[in-house]
């Protein structure tokens, strides 16, 4: 049986070199958990979203995908901040990775260079259940040219135990 | 035979839409579901059923956007169902939203396919635009397998009236020949007759694969940079939403 255990975290996750997916949602990048852990990565993203938060927002550059494995309860903060003055947005949505997914929590205001934050809860998403959402990096405003990103953790994002024993 | 399958006109149904049910004075909803489907707000945006509704009825759905690029302000119905021929018209009053600048942007109406195709949901992507000179312009972009972007532009047309509300109204087929028609007038005077169309989109390659209409959005949504620094907190307004299956809605 599998118990969550939760504890307050911080993970800095930095996406800068080679990357081993393609950070779609068939093969997203990470998972993004508690533990400790960098993925290189660059830029390689595809177009997946024209649209997104069910078909309702406009997403008209290229995206990036991760996956991000939540517990319950939660309470957690994911900072995405872009290099080289690109404007991109962040999108956390489930369940499911389609442009008619819901989104949970949704960031961009803060202009070309600047880091996005989307937090859990909030007014659109009091409470969160447990399960596997995707963070989408894309922009409304910019058609091309994603760039590498670091994307950052904190809070209480419970991870799944999966083996405890007691000898 | 006609279908309709939505009917939000005060003016019709007399107790859905934007107005209040039984109100014997000025009071609009709290709440716009029903008989929409649901609310669609985020990301600053806000979205009520006020006073002031046009031509005759009551109240009208008031759409005002925040700062950020995901900033929504919609209602949705979720009526259609994977429908291959979709008439629907609304009333859109920009008069308290400044067009200034070309790239001055923001959606008003979106009709979804049930799924993506050719990495595109959207059927129908309906959009308010400013210009240089401050004029008020709408276009509306259909899906199309044209074999590159999967989108045909129709004409960027210029709001009739400026300073009041706009009656637009589509025709799409969805099949293999797609078509899209629209007519676009003044909603203070009578509206144009069926024959007198105001464009049409030519459907490359036809829209199929896109199955058919099954959901709506109804209000701004998806604010360009430009849109958030001229309109962010201006009020645009809807009212008198209906769609059909067959005939011409017209007024």
């Amino acid at each position: 049986m599998n118990k969550f255990i939760s504890g307050l975290a911080f993970v800095a996750v930095a996406f800068a070199g080679q990357s081993a997916f393609a950070q779609t949602c068939a093969a997203p990048g990470g998972p993004i958990t508690l533990s400790p852990s960098t993925t290189p990565a660059t830029c390689t993203a595809a177009d997946e979203f024209d649209s997104i938060c069910g078909g309702s927002v406009s997403a008209i550059g290229t995206s990036a995908v991760y996956q991000v494995n939540v517990g319950s309860p939660n309470n957690f903060s994911i900072t995405v901040t872009p290099g080289a003055g690109y404007d991109h947005a962040i999108f956390l949505i489930g369940p499911g990775c389609l442009q008619t997914s819901n989104c949970v929590a949704d960031a961009d205001n803060a202009g070309p260079g600047a880091a996005e934050v989307v937090t859990i809860p909030n007014a659109l998403t009091p409470t969160l259940a447990a399960g596997t959402y995707f963070l989408v990096i894309d922009s409304t405003s910019t058609a091309a040219g994603c760039v590498p990103s670091t994307i950052s953790v904190t809070g209480t994002l419970p991870v799944s135990l999966k083996n405890f024993s007691v000898e | 035979m006609n279908s309709k399958m939505k009917t939000l006109s005060l003016a019709v149904l007399g107790f859905v839409g934007f107005g209040a049910a039984g109100a014997a004075v000025a009071a609009c909803p709290a709440s716009l579901t029903p008989p929409w489907t649901a609310l669609n707000v985020g990301s600053g945006g806000a979205a009520t059923s006020v006073t002031g509704g046009y031509d005759s009825t009551e109240c009208r759905l008031q759409s005002a956007l925040g700062t950020s690029g995901a900033s929504r302000a919609q209602v949705r119905d979720d009526t259609p169902a994977n429908e291959t021929r979709y008439r629907a018209q609304f009333i859109f009053d920009a008069s308290s939203l400044s067009g200034a600048g070309g790239t001055n942007q923001a959606d008003i109406f979106l009709a979804n396919a049930p799924a993506a195709n050719n990495g595109l949901l959207r059927l129908i992507q309906g959009k308010f635009l400013g210009a240089g000179a401050g004029t008020k312009r709408v276009q509306l972009i259909a899906a199309c397998n044209n074999g590159g972007t999967s989108k045909c532009l129709g004409t960027v047309e210029n709001l009739p009236n400026q300073t009041g509300p706009n009656r637009i109204e589509f025709d799409l087929t969805v099949g293999a020949a797609g078509t899209l028609k629209y007519w676009i007038s003044d909603a203070t005077g009578p509206a144009p007759a069926e024959a007198s169309t105001t464009g049409t989109i030519t459907i490359t390659g036809g829209n199929a694969g896109w199955v058919g209409v099954d959901q709506a959005y109804l209000g701004l949504a998806s604010p360009s940079p430009a849109f958030r620094a001229a309109n962010a907190g201006a009020n645009g307004y809807f009212d008198q939403f209906d769609s059909r299956r067959q005939t011409y809605i017209g007024h």
